[in-house]
């Protein structure tokens, strides 16, 4: 038999359309999975350590100069020598690019050491009589036509601190903050000073003039290291362990200690942060703390231990903090280590060549300075994302300026110095705030409501119920939202007590009714199993709860003695805000009780009607039979259907956003807000930078939120359908 | 009438014959558990029962046979209200249990129900154990002392002839037996009630022929203890089980009586017809 | 044994029935107050209220648009004139209002700036509109930032519906003002109908592909069933999360691959590289894909299977029993599932916020301009107009009227859309049932 050409033509075009469909079918369902795989992906990152190139460029310093350091592109290498003078070289082949001599040394004058600060934009120089500048450092750019970069020094000029020395310096540190450089050192003479310059500002010529001020401690004790914080705080290590704080008081008369601990293993170095918010102590024994000034709610600021890094380093020699972030660098024999300080522990180690004496991170992190005796090498480095780790984002962490360690999330703040608040713990706990005080009110009155529909209700009472609750669930959170905040919230507020007494008063009244029901002759009372009931109950609850709604205010006056919003935080110690869980709660209630209600009306229906009948037959009472007999076989139906409402209520996003006032906070406190998950998305994404930690973070909380619903609404599944095999 | 034809009918009869032999006459002019007078019945607006007037004697078997949609199944979920679960029907007429009227608005169904118990076409055991579906009916009913309900589900389950099939498994779930064994113990829990009226709606049409007939053994075995009320497809079994036979037709009990007398000598054409197979 | 008569108090089930009772009365309240409150006071919005002149104790003289009263008997009132006032609202007790009057000549213009004008006008010029303020000060208003003049005591019973039909009318098809505190919702109107219409036009398609792809051609293998778990998952991850998807894989990859590869003269400055109503609709045509499948795929079990056997038995092949009998069987089906997704894009706000909505753009998404259709531009969405004007506007309390009516707004469409989805499903389903 031959087949012919229109049958061909039909056979190719059915084959055709098969490929078509598989294709575009099998394309859609994965394009939908691959969501989850992009999620993945995004996040993944995060998780990667540090890591810093094998080899690098090596070239020889011209002399053991005193600092070395690059500008931001790691193209031009800068050195300041002995002799004061400031040298830029060309990183490739070390030609000299520019020199000048800022410092004006006095006859016989060297520089002895020189320190950069965490931002490298501030050098401190001490002299060999005795004397502390601060010397800015700026490097300039210039593209030719090609767009070519070439570098120069920018001009500066040094800002003498200390201008009569008495001999080297035991100890220094410099801090510049906006017009202000403050200095600290331990004299020749084994006096503690503290150093405030002012910059002055000549309006007319633009000359630049510090006026400073000094305080002294004559007898501070074997000061091993001293460093300045924020506000002009003093840290100071002893040879025996120990460290003390002191501050200038107000008006700058004396120095005051604030905090001095017990001895412990030496104090080798004292290494401030960026932002000088914090400061890292290394010990002999290879430990690091870090340290800082908390201010307490009244009084000064006193030195607190923040943490301890989670293991020693053997060997550990000297600390260099990164230029943007809270990492530092941990030399050690022949290793390096880099740990992050927030998360207080060490990401990666390095196995290093012999020699290297210092290390030093580019401006832009992007490459890392092995400094030997007389060599320089340049490593690529790659930081990835130290900041966020398991502990940033789960445990209690002591931010710079708090008190405590606290679940903190915050995400941003006002400069480039700020300490990134990571912590997810509040972002959770507010989602599951939400979706515990939405679900409260919603799982019985969903099921509850569901079971009296599919069991009790006939004909048009059926047909008025289904389609209203269906319609419910199609209304659009971002309206739900606009009610909870602009009306329900204002509104909620001036009676709050009687809200909560609402469901109490309501439930008590259909019991008496109920009671009263049941005492009408038997015709009038089947009318209740025709299912009029809710309509009659309708107009007695509206009728109370208008009554009781609009006697709020002047009920919590006369039972209270005050409104209640003033009257919870005094005499329950909860705070009250107007935007509180319990607007949410009842905002999103209205958008869960339909979810839950449709699909437990559906489980309840599932049941089939002959175990109804059996029951009925056996003289069972309707609500008997919807209690011993429908109920138990639909619980798993049930059971999904609040999981499944748990899933929207968790991922609800515009309600929670709208109604709360989306502070992440860590107390179930019905009268506060909270800050969930979804709506930190709404809020934060949008700005995250693409690509950095923020940006991948919130990515990681998207798949939380991604992952917790998936397997909620799959158990959910899996639940029904086993439930539904069992009938 | 030829031969061919009055074969059916004269070997009913035998059938109908030879067990009213086998059980105890019924002492005659016993009172009616059940009157039922000038019954008729609607779903929505269609009427299915048109005037049905039937006594129902203490202690009777009594098989309700037709054709499909005669309305004998309707009536029977009329004798206890069973129809009040599909919206839109209404009866009108008699149904008296005792004298009092069963469709009188102050008449609880509940009561109703536990007095005229019933037994469906499929087994429907509730998915829980076999004791907890026999203790189900008088857990309801405020029979919860243990060692009570212990006995009674013994007996009911005794009863129904399963408890030697079941005596060690009564936790086991009811779900786990054969149909036969679901459809007595279906019999086990509505007579762990102690109706006084049992309603079979063809008890054993889903039922394979082994357990068919372990069931009228047991329908056999109930005689007399209880009055029972069997809708059945079937005319031999309705010849074997049942002590009289009401046939209906089109909504109308066409003519009731003496079970041996109607498959042998029936008084209307159409139940002649009907039972020698001509229609239904 | 006891009597039938009489019988005992749980006929209906006693008091556990009742309080099941109560939850559905609970519910349905609950229905009937939102519905009540979003349309009457979204509706009132455009009721025109009279102009009541208060003098007030302290000897200043307001006309007023009295709002609501209060517990305490305050009232709440606007009092218009913001640039000589600095407020727009009044709340005064009965003690503070020595006399209310009701002159018939207090006129309330709408303009440019300001909020409205409640005093009384002489003169109408070319240039400039010579008005005098409640107490009688004379002032002058430029004729050019005059909108409509009304004389809200003068409107008997028939004028004041006229008038609540003519702002309705004008909350339609105008363009906000004042930081969208006046005016209309045309803009977020046609950005939404866009962002709809472009999503079905993805969604309809594959959903279909993808439903006859999983019900009529793929063998019942783990990984179909795999599938199906999925897809019906993915109807309830939160909508926030395919936001985050469209933001970081649309918009910065292909929307970045895109504007690298062929509008790299316009970088940094991004064109498709930055949210825009294309990107939304791809990201809702991911977001309602389930939606659509499991409704299509009810479509598709609701046709009988003699129906199938009987096509194939005629000599089709598989395609022409799929053109010729299942499509045009599912065609309910189909249809419910493109309703509800449309309804559920309409009304979802949170993954735009993340992939290009804005609570005012400057310019329409679809313009005279060629290629008419601007995909990459942002573009303004009724929900979201809800949020950006209720929780954004500089004075909240001034906008609110309009935030209700634009919620009524969208919830008649969206309520619109779900009833005919709702019956069209019933039929399906009666359909699926009757076999």
């Amino acid at each position: 038999m031959t087949s012919s050409p229109s049958f061909r033509r039909r056979r190719a075009a059915d084959r055709a359309v098969a490929a078509l469909v598989r294709f575009g079918g099998v394309g859609v369902v994965l394009a939908v999975l691959f969501i989850a795989f992009y999620l993945v992906r995004e996040a993944l990152p995060l998780a990667a350590a540090p890591k810093l190139e094998e080899s690098g460029r090596r070239l020889p310093a011209v002399a053991a100069p005193v600092a070395v350091g690059v500008e931001d592109f790691t193209e031009a290498l800068w050195e300041l020598h002995r002799d004061g003078r400031l040298v830029l070289r060309d990183v490739a082949d070390g030609a000299e690019l520019d020199a000048a001599a800022p410092l004006a040394l006095g006859p016989g004058e060297t520089v002895v050491e020189a320190r950069l600060s965490p931002d490298q934009a501030t050098l401190a120089v001490a002299t060999s009589s005795g004397r502390l500048a601060a010397l800015p450092l700026a490097f300039a750019v210039d593209y030719d036509d090609d767009l070519e970069r070439s570098h120069r020094l920018e001009e500066t000029t040094p800002r003498w601190l200390i201008e009569e020395g008495d001999g080297p310096l035991a100890a220094f540190s410099v801090l510049a903050e906006d017009a202000t450089v403050w200095g600290a050192a331990v004299r020749g003479d084994g006096a503690l000073e503290l150093v405030r310059g002012r910059i002055k500002v000549n309006r007319l010529t633009g000359a630049e003039r510090l006026s400073r001020k000094v305080l002294r401690l004559a007898e501070p004790g074997p000061i091993t290291d001293l460093a300045l914080l924020e506000g002009g705080a003093v840290l100071a290590g002893f040879a025996d362990g120990g460290l003390a704080a002191w501050r200038a008081d107000r008006p700058f008369n004396k120095l005051e200690e604030c905090g001095r601990t017990p001895a412990g293993a030496a104090v080798r170095q004292i290494q401030p942060l960026i932002g000088a918010g914090s400061a890292l102590v290394a010990r002999a024994d290879g430990a690091v703390e870090r340290w800082m000034m908390v201010a307490p709610e009244t009084g000064r600021p006193i030195l607190d231990e923040a943490a301890e890094m989670s293991e020693a380093v053997p060997g550990l020699r000297l600390l260099a903090p990164s230029t943007r972030q809270r990492v530092f660098f941990a030399l050690a024999d022949r290793e390096l280590r880099i740990g992050h300080a927030t998360a207080a522990e060490y990401l990666a180690a390095v196995r290093l060549p012999a020699g290297v004496e210092r290390v030093l991170p580019s401006p832009r992190e992007d490459h890392l300075l092995l400094i030997g005796a007389d060599w320089v090498e340049v490593r690529g480095l790659e930081l990835g994302y130290p900041g966020v780790t398991a502990r940033t984002l789960f445990a209690r962490i002591q931010y710079e300026g708090s008190p405590a360690p606290a679940w903190t999330w915050q995400s941003t703040g006002g400069s480039d110095a700020y300490e990134p608040k990571i912590s997810l713990v509040p972002l959770i706990l507010g989602t599951f705030k939400g979706t515990l005080w939405a679900l409260l009110p919603s799982i019985p009155l969903a099921v509850l409501g569901a079971l009296f529909t599919a069991r009790f209700l006939r004909g048009r009472a059926r047909e008025i119920v289904k389609p209203a609750v269906e319609l419910l669930a199609g209304i659009p959170s971002v309206i739900l939202g606009f009610v909870g905040a602009l009306y329900l919230a204002p509104a909620m507020q001036d009676r709050m007590l009687a809200v909560f007494l609402l469901p109490f008063v309501l439930v008590l009244l259909t019991v008496v009714l109920a009671v009263g029901w049941a005492r009408l002759p038997l015709p009038s009372r089947r009318r209740l199993h025709e299912g009029w009931a809710p309509f009659l109950l309708m107009a007695v609850y509206a009728a109370v709860g208008a009554a009781l709604l609009r006697a709020g205010p002047g009920l919590e006056q006369a039972l209270l003695g005050a409104p209640f919003r003033e009257w919870a935080p005094a005499a329950l110690g909860l705070p009250f805000e107007q935007r509180n869980a319990a607007v949410v709660g009842l905002a999103m209630g209205f958008a869960v009780t339909p979810l839950i209600f449709t699909l437990a009306e559906d489980a309840f229906r599932n049941v089939p009607e002959t175990l109804a009948e059996a029951s009925l037959a056996l003289g069972a009472t309707p609500w008997q039979t919807s209690v011993r007999v429908i109920f138990p076989p639909a619980l798993p139906g049930v059971v999904a259907a609040v999981m499944l409402g748990l899933g929207r209520a968790v991922g609800e996003t515009m309600i929670v956003l709208m109604a709360t006032g989306n502070t992440s906070i860590t107390r179930l406190n019905i009268f506060q807000g909270f800050r969930a998950l979804s709506a930190n998305l709404a809020v934060e994404l949008p700005e995250a930078p693409h690509g950095e930690s923020l940006y991948r973070t919130l990515f990681l909380s998207a798949l939380l939120l991604f992952a917790f619903t998936f397997l909620v609404n799959t158990a959910a599944e899996t639940i029904r359908v086993r439930g539904r095999k069992e009938l | 009438m030829n031969s061919a034809s009055a074969s059916p009918a004269s070997s009913l009869g035998g059938i109908a014959a030879d067990a009213a032999s086998r059980r105890p006459r019924l002492a005659a002019g016993d009172a009616p558990v059940i009157r039922v007078r000038d019954l008729d019945f609607f779903y929505g607006s269609t009427q299915a029962l048109w005037g049905v007037e039937l006594d129902i004697r203490r202690g009777e078997v009594l098989a309700l046979i037709g054709p499909s949609g005669c309305g004998k199944s309707t009536f029977l979920r009329t004798l206890n209200r069973m129809n009040d679960t599909i919206p839109g029907t209404r009866a009108e007429g008699h149904v008296l249990l005792d004298e009092v009227d069963v469709n009188s608005p102050d008449v609880d169904v509940v009561e109703l129900r536990r007095r005229v118990g019933m037994v469906f076409q499929r087994p429907n055991p509730f998915p829980m154990s076999i004791y907890d579906n026999v203790a189900f009916g008088p857990r309801l009913h405020g029979r919860a002392r243990r060692a009570e309900l212990d006995e009674l589900v013994e007996r009911c389950l005794k009863g129904a002839a399963l408890w030697d099939e079941v005596h060690d498994r009564l936790k086991a779930s009811a779900l786990a037996l054969s149909g036969g064994q679901q459809q007595r113990l279906c019999i086990a829990r509505a007579l762990a009630n102690e109706p006084e009226v049992l309603l079979l709606d063809e008890p054993a049409s889903a039922l394979d022929p082994n357990s068919t007939a372990k069931i009228e053994d047991l329908i056999f075995e109930l005689r007399g203890r209880y009055t029972i009320v069997i809708v059945t497809h079937n005319m031999q079994q309705a010849a074997r089980v049942s002590d009289r036979t009401a046939f209906f037709l089109k909504g109308r009990l066409v003519e009731s009586g003496p079970t041996e007398e109607m498959f042998t000598n029936p008084t209307r054409l159409e139940t002649e017809q009907y039972i020698t197979g001509r229609f239904g | 044994m006891s009597g039938l008569r009489g019988g005992r108090p749980d006929y209906g089930g006693g008091i556990g029935a009742f309080l099941c009772a109560g939850a559905v009365a609970a519910v349905l309240l609950g229905v009937v107050l939102l519905f009540a409150l979003l349309f009457m006071r979204g509706a009132a919005a455009f009721w025109p209220r009279p102009l009541t002149e208060w003098r007030l104790a302290d000897g200043t003289v307001r006309l007023a648009e009295e709002l609501d009263e209060r517990p305490d008997g305050s009232i709440r009132a606007r009092i218009g004139n913001r640039e000589f006032y600095g407020l727009d609202f009044l709340i005064a007790g009965p003690e503070e209002v020595a006399a209310r009057s009701r002159p018939a000549d207090a006129v309330r213009i709408e303009r440019t700036e300001n909020g409205p004008f409640f005093g009384y006008l002489d003169q109408a010029g070319a240039e400039t509109w010579r008005l005098r303020l409640p107490d009688g000060r004379p002032v002058e208003l430029p004729a050019a930032q005059v909108l409509r003049v009304s004389y809200p005591n003068r409107l008997g019973w028939f004028g004041r519906v006229g008038a609540w039909f003519a702002g309705v009318g004008r909350f339609i098809v105008e363009e906000p003002r004042n930081a969208n505190q006046e005016g209309g919702v045309w803009p977020a109107l046609v950005g939404t109908s866009l962002l709809v219409i472009l999503m079905s036009l993805l969604v309809v398609p594959f959903g279909v592909l993808a439903a006859v792809y999983l019900n009529e051609y793929a063998r019942d293998t783990w990984f179909v069933r795999l599938v199906r778990v999925a897809v019906n998952n993915l109807a309830g991850v939160p909508s926030i999360v395919y936001g985050v998807f469209g933001l970081g894989f649309l918009i910065y990859g292909v929307g970045g691959a895109i504007d690298r590869a062929f509008f790299a003269a316009d970088l940094p400055r991004p064109t498709f590289g930055a949210g825009g109503v294309l990107w939304a609709a791809v990201t809702m045509a991911l977001l309602t894909v389930p939606v659509v499948v499991v409704a299509t795929e009810e479509g598709l079990r609701a046709v009988p299977r003699e129906r199938r056997e009987a096509a194939l038995a005629l000599g089709a092949t598989r395609w022409e029993m799929l053109r010729h009998v299942i499509l045009p069987g599912a065609r309910p089906g189909i249809l419910t599932g493109a309703i509800l997704a449309v309804s559920r894009a309409a009304g979802e706000v949170a993954p735009l916020m993340l992939t290009g909505v804005v609570g005012f753009a400057r310019e329409l998404p679809i313009d005279g301009d060629f290629p008419y259709l601007h995909l990459q531009e942002r573009f303004m969405h009724l929900g979201f107009h809800i949020y950006a004007v209720g929780f954004q506007a500089p004075n909240v309390e001034a906008a609110e009227p309009l935030v209700y009516a634009t919620a009524a707004l969208l919830l008649a469409l969206v309520l619109a859309l779900n009833l005919t989805a709702i019956r069209l499903r019933a039929r399906v389903r009666k359909r699926l049932e009757g076999r």
